[in-house]
This record gives structure tokens, C-alpha cells and sequence, in this order.
């Protein structure tokens, strides 16, 4: 089996390879070994994007209507925002994050998921954390650290699930079939790596024996910036490089762009955290090596958007077909946005304006959501079919699910950095009195709000396909769900047909 | 190209492994073909292109690198754990630049540590305790008020002898006085049992180095000195007691 799965001298040289009956049957083998796995990850993770949908709401609303279940001790604004942020970063985005770097891992390794229930269990023990923290934080007994808010007797839980997954990743890639490592790859194994690195020296430095000072403030930061660019970002792009090419049937650009992209992220992103502590009591030198690492963040970005765009060329009629490379794409682009503007909010003079405003939240939201979370979505599409059996339930839906997210997103940029971008100048302002600038941010908290809902129809809609699909309520194998048919989108390119 | 995708031979079921997934699964579709046709309908596993990295990118790489470098020595703050401030360190740093190079020269060196980046912070240290205490009565500007409250700058009680302005803030002055040829009355308050000695010697040095005043330091040990040679005093001074101060 490993012998059919080695690329061939011809596989490498001719570009127009198509897979042979051999290898489709060896991927289905792969796929099915990945299934239980995989839709456990799934499943619960898009619960729990549900329950942090909820919490965010709840959240949103109380900004502009303080009174909004004021009286339930349980569900103070302080208590459901750090839920929503935990519920969302572990539950939803990590989990799922998990659910497609095991597909990926054993597509790329070219083997059969090895210790299938070892990945259960791993699934299990996580979400058993993911459920004690989130009590433990509407029960009042939040550590009150941003980003680690998850009572100390929940993370080893959370440890050990992920440990698990961990482990697993390392025996794949070690029992992987021989022959190139494909960048996707690269990104996971990181991932995989970088996550307990961060993880596990956070609750060290600040839960078990915490550090003195205004160092807890710089490990605060060091973690909670980190978790976005050296486990979430690596997870949304090693599924970013798998599925563009995957979808439109081109390889990658540049191999030469994909080796300096990802070792320019490894070098530079983990300086970057400090910049949060503009204006805080940290030497100089801390915050400016976190400035200058933050805009080297540049040359990653603008590698890996070359590298993507350049690979697209040609093919962006296929955005109007493909769910998968809609959501992806999507997805990739915010990810030259939201690091663009990432690397100018460093700076001093930026900061000055936006610290402490909802442009911060809107950079945030920028990332984790309209980047991530895409990314995610896209990856769901194009996996769920392979492992359930069945096709897509119907386009109108994933186009619901789209367009919900994508006007939701729209307006939760404007109104959060309008909003923010006047806060900001309202408070560097000596004549205008706090409570005029919280005033004056209404207006754009309700805009926020009615995002919030256009997401939460997104998200329902999703959750209810997803149920579908895993009741086998999907269309029957064959034709993939596309948003137009497969005889229009092939008119630009006779030769080949539609994929998902 | 001309492989047809939708066409594939009856699959060779010797490739499969022995142990097919005999795991609670979905059941198994009997038709082969369509159990893979999303399998089946896939392109290629991605590959890695080979084009070059463009020298544009190049260019544009080494010119954020080298403006990285800049910005960080501009802003290294020396390396220093102590030194917290956002102006460069030899740059225009408001306070030092008068007093008498010296914190100038400190800072050259790179170094936040020693006499020199002291004085600095005792100056900042100075200007906002004299923000806390002193400037609703002598003004932002060391001005004072017409007729109530003298002015700081250029005052020969400022800029004199350190021990009797120590005498002042410590236990304040009462009646009319004469400051640059002006005539002012009113109360001072005695400062000694709200402020410690550094705190009253920070404010000195400030006061007497702001507003183009060119006059020394002042260390604690001297408003300490200061204090316990006036100790027994319970009344403010008087411009005659002052005049004849020591």
C-alpha cells in the first residue's frame, strides 16, 4: 500500500497528473480510518461555537443595554465575556482547528490513522475541561487572566486531552510514507510543537507558581498573542495551502515562498506579544523588539499572500462554484488584512489612538473569525462528505451560511473600527468627559450587535447542515453541492471538471 | 488531461487491507464507485510549484529589515531593564538637556544607571510631585499670582541657598514679602509633615532647574539636615527671618 501511495518520477514531473484508481482507493481507505476521530472533533466543536455564539450575544447586547439579564449573577458581563472568548478560542477554534489538522495529517502522511481511540479519549478528556472551565468561569472562579481565564482545575485537563493529540500527531508524521513533506505539514507539526510550548509554560509562569510583577503582564501577553500566530495561524494556513491547490487542481506557487514563510513566522511571531504593553510599566527595549518583530510580520504576510494569490491566478471563476475555495479564499485574504493591520497597530503613534477602544476587539474578530474561522468552515465542506458518505444537503444552505457570515463580518468591521477609531480620539481628547465618549460608542455597539445576529443565523444554519450530514439526511454520493452547476463553471475550463 | 475522471475500472479489491474498518461506522455502501465518487472526483494532491522568489521581494524584505534595525537601536531604551520612557535615549529629552549636559552625557553612554540618569529621573520625579502639590498656587509656568503667590522662576529664594528654601517648603512663610521687586501676601503652608525629604528634596531640584533655573541638585540628606536643625520650629517664616537666615 505504501509503495502505490510514493509519488513516481513521472507523478513529479508531469504537471497534468491525474490520480490513478490505486491511490483514489488508497485516499478512501485514509479518509474512512479518519472518520470517528475526526466527526468527534467536529461535532463538538461546532457545539461549542454555538454555545459561544450565545455568550457573545449576551455579551454585545450588555454593552449597550446594561440592564439585559443584569440581575443573574451567572451571566454579569464580566463573567460572560471572558465565557465567550474561552468557548470560542478552545471550544470552537481549537477543536475544530484539531478535527482538520488529524484529517490533513493522515492525508499528508499518505498512511491510515494509527490509534484511533487514543484520539477519542484525547477528544473526551479536552471537552470534559472545555465543560468544567466554562462553569467554573459563570461560577465566578475565573483566574481573571485574559486569554487564560480557565480555573486552574480545568487546564491540566485541557493539558492532557491535548497532550494526547500531541503525541498522536508525532507517531503519524513518524510512521508518515516516504517522500516529500508538503508545507501544509510543516505548518501542522509546528503547530503541534508551538501549542504545549505555550500552553504549558503560561500555567506554569502564572497559574502554578506565578511570576512577580509586571512580568505576569509580559507572559500574559507572550501567551495570549502567540496562540494566535503560532497555533491558530500555522492550523488556518497549513488547511489554506492544502485546499487552494487541492480545489483548483495547480500546485503551489513557490515551494521557495512556502520555506520563507514559514520559517520567517517561526522567527518572528513569537516577539510579538509586548506590543500590548505600550504605555505599560516595561522597559523600553521589551516593547520595542515586540514593535520591530510585529512589523517584520510583513515579510511572512506578504510571502504567503504571493504565494496564494499567485497559485489562484486563473482560477478565481472557480470562487463561484467551489463552497470550499469560497470560504477558504475568503478566509486567506483576511489573513493579509488582519496582519497588515496587526503590524501597523504595533507602533506607538497607532496604539496611542486605538489602545483601549473597540478597534482592538475589531483586529481581534478580524483574525480569529473572518481569518480562522473561514478557513475552517471551507475545510469542514470539503471534509465532512469524504467521511460521512453522503453529499451536501443542499447549496441554498451553504450559500445562506456564507453570505450571513460575510455581510455579518462586513458590518462588524465598520461598526467596530468607525466606533473604535472615534473612541480613541474621544479619549486623547482632555475636554471630553468619559461618560460622552462611552456615550457617543453606542450607536456602533448596536451595529456590532445586529453583526452578531447575522452570525448566529450563519452558525445555525451550519450546525443544522452539519446534523443533516452526520444522519446521512445528505444527498447521495455523486455529484458534489456546488453554488452554480458544474456545466457553467466548466465553460471557462473545458478541462476540468468541478471539484469540492 | 485525457484520463477520465468519471470513468475508473472496476476497482482491483485486492488492494484493500485485510482488516477493513470493522469499527461502529455508517454502513458500508455496496457500489464502490459511488462510495468513492467524492474521492474519485478530487484533482491532484497538492504539489510544490518552483518559481523563483522575485528580486522585487527581495529589495522590499531587506528594506523592512534594515528599517527594523533602526527603529530598534533608536528605541533600545540602551538595553536597559530601568529605562522606561518612550524618547530615544539621546534624543530631545525635555529636562536633562538643561540642567547641565550631564544627563545628556549619562544618556550618550547608554546607561540608565549612575549620577547622571539618577538626576533625570529625579528631575521627572520632581515635576510631578510639583504637579501634585505645589502648582495650583505657582502655576505650571513658575509664575506664580499677581500679588498672592511669588513666582519660582528666576527667584533669588530659588536659586539661593538651598538650605533656607528647604526651611520654606518644610515649614512655610507668612506676610508680605518682596520676590523680583514685586509685593506679595498670603500663607504658605507648611509642608514638612506631608512630604518625606526625598520628596521635598525632588521637588527642589526640579524647581530649581525648570523655567531656565540653573541651579544645582538638591539631595535628601540635606532637606534631613535641614528638618532637624528646624525642628523645634511651630510657626511659618517671615520675610525678616528670612532675610537673616543663617
Amino acid at each position: 500500500m505504501s509503495d502505490a501511495s510514493a509519488p513516481t518520477l513521472l507523478q513529479s514531473l508531469s504537471p497534468g497528473h491525474q490520480p490513478t484508481v490505486e491511490e483514489n482507493i488508497e485516499r478512501g481507505e485514509i479518509d474512512r480510518s479518519t472518520r470517528l476521530p475526526v466527526l468527534a472533533f467536529f461535532t463538538t466543536s461546532i457545539i461549542w461555537l454555538l454555545i459561544g455564539t450565545v455568550f457573545a450575544m449576551i455579551s454585545s447586547f450588555k454593552l449597550h443595554s446594561p440592564e439585559f439579564l443584569g440581575d443573574v449573577s451567572w451571566l454579569t458581563f464580566g463573567r460572560v465575556r471572558p465565557a465567550h472568548l474561552n468557548t470560542v478560542i478552545f471550544g470552537w477554534a481549537s477543536t475544530a482547528g484539531i478535527g482538520v489538522t488529524i484529517w490533513l495529517m493522515a492525508r499528508l502522511c499518505r498512511t491510515r490513522l494509527r490509534h484511533p481511540r487514543m484520539l477519542l479519549v484525547a477528544c473526551g478528556v479536552w471537552n470534559l475541561g472545555l465543560v468544567i472551565g466554562t462553569l467554573g468561569i459563570l461560577g465566578g472562579d475565573s483566574t481573571s487572566i485574559e486569554w487564560l481565564e480557565f480555573p486552574g482545575y480545568s487546564t491540566p485537563l485541557l493539558f492532557v486531552g491535548y497532550a494526547l493529540v500531541g503525541i498522536w500527531g508525532v507517531i503519524m508524521f513518524r510512521f508518515r510514507a516516504p517522500g516529500h513533506v508538503y508545507v501544509s505539514q510543516w505548518y501542522l507539526i509546528a503547530a503541534l510543537f508551538w501549542f504545549p510550548w505555550l500552553y504549558g509554560s503560561v500555567q506554569l509562569l502564572l497559574i502554578v507558581h506565578p511570576v512577580q510583577g509586571s512580568i505576569q503582564a509580559i507572559v500574559n501577553w507572550w501567551f495570549a498573542h502567540n496562540v494566535l500566530g503560532l497555533w491558530f495561524t500555522p492550523m488556518g494556513l497549513a488547511a489554506a495551502y492544502y485546499f487552494i491547490p487541492k480545489v483548483i487542481g495547480k500546485p503551489v506557487h513557490s515551494y521557495y515562498l512556502s520555506a520563507l514563510g514559514f520559517w520567517s513566522l517561526a522567527l518572528f511571531y513569537n516577539w510579538n506579544g509586548a506590543h500590548h504593553l505600550i504605555g505599560g510599566p516595561v522597559p523600553t527595549w521589551v516593547v520595542s523588539a515586540s514593535i520591530v518583530a510585529s512589523f517584520m510580520m510583513f515579510i511572512p504576510v506578504t510571502v504567503v499572500a504571493i504565494n496564494h494569490h499567485m497559485t489562484m491566478r486563473g482560477k478565481f471563476h472557480l470562487l463561484a462554484t467551489s463552497p470550499t475555495l469560497r470560504f477558504i479564499v475568503f478566509g486567506a485574504m483576511c489573513y493579509t488584512l488582519v496582519s497588515f493591520q496587526g503590524s501597523l497597530m504595533a507602533f506607538r503613534s497607532y496604539s496611542k489612538v486605538y489602545h483601549f477602544t473597540q478597534l482592538t476587539i475589531a483586529h481581534a474578530h478580524l483574525g480569529m473569525y473572518a481569518f480562522f474561522t473561514m478557513v475552517m468552515f471551507g475545510s469542514m465542506y470539503y471534509i465532512v462528505p469524504r467521511l460521512v458518505g453522503c453529499e451536501w444537503r443542499s447549496a441554498t444552505l451553504i450559500k445562506l451560511h456564507f453570505w450571513a457570515c460575510f455581510y455579518g463580518v462586513i458590518l462588524m468591521m465598520l461598526a467596530l473600527h468607525i466606533g473604535g477609531f472615534l473612541q480613541g480620539l474621544g479619549l486623547n481628547d482632555p475636554n471630553k468627559s468619559f461618560e460622552m465618549i462611552t456615550n457617543s460608542t453606542i450607536p456602533y455597539l448596536i451595529g456590532r450587535s445586529l453583526s452578531g445576529i447575522l452570525l448566529t443565523i450563519a452558525h445555525f444554519v451550519f450546525a443544522y447542515h452539519f446534523v443533516l450530514m452526520l444522519l446521512r439526511l445528505g444527498r447521495p454520493q455523486g455529484e458534489a453541492t456546488l453554488f452554480t452547476t458544474p456545466a457553467l463553471s466548466t465553460a471557462h475550463d473545458k478541462t476540468e471538471p468541478a471539484a469540492l | 488531461m485525457s484520463t477520465e475522471y468519471q470513468q475508473p475500472t472496476p476497482p482491483d479489491h485486492s488492494h484493500l487491507p485485510e482488516n477493513a474498518p470493522s469499527s461502529p461506522d455508517y454502513s458500508e455502501d455496496i457500489d464502490v464507485r459511488r462510495l468513492h465518487s467524492a474521492i474519485m472526483r478530487e484533482k491532484e494532491e497538492p504539489r510544490d510549484g518552483r518559481e523563483p522568489v522575485p528580486l522585487w521581494l527581495v529589495a522590499i524584505i531587506g528594506l523592512v529589515v534594515f528599517w527594523s534595525g533602526a527603529y530598534f537601536m533608536t528605541y533600545s531604551g540602551g538595553f536597559s531593564g530601568m529605562y522606561y520612557d518612550t524618547v530615544p535615549l539621546g534624543g530631545p529629552t525635555p529636562f536633562v538637556s538643561k540642567a547641565d549636559g550631564k544627563g545628556e552625557a549619562g544618556a550618550a553612554t547608554g546607561g540608565a544607571e549612575g549620577g547622571a540618569a539618577k538626576g533625570d529621573d529625579t528631575l521627572k520625579l520632581g515635576q510631578r510631585f510639583f504637579t501634585q502639590t505645589c502648582v495650583s498656587c505657582h502655576q505650571a509656568t513658575g509664575l506664580g499670582q499677581a500679588g498672592a503667590y511669588p513666582p519660582l522662576a528666576g527667584s533669588e529664594y530659588v536659586v539661593g541657598d538651598e538650605k533656607r528654601l528647604a526651611a520654606i517648603v518644610l515649614h512655610g512663610v507668612q506676610g508680605p514679602i518682596t520676590v523680583n521687586g514685586q509685593q506679595f501676601n498670603s500663607q504658605m503652608q507648611a509642608w514638612g509633615t506631608t512630604l518625606n525629604d526625598k520628596k521635598i528634596a525632588a521637588i527642589m531640584t526640579y524647581i530649581r532647574q525648570a523655567w531656565g533655573n540653573k541651579a544645582g541638585p538638591v539631595t535628601p540628606e540635606l532637606v534631613a539636615e535641614v528638618r532637624k536643625a528646624t525642628a523645634s520650629r511651630t510657626t511659618a517664616w517671615t520675610e525678616a527671618e528670612l532675610k537673616a537666615f543663617k
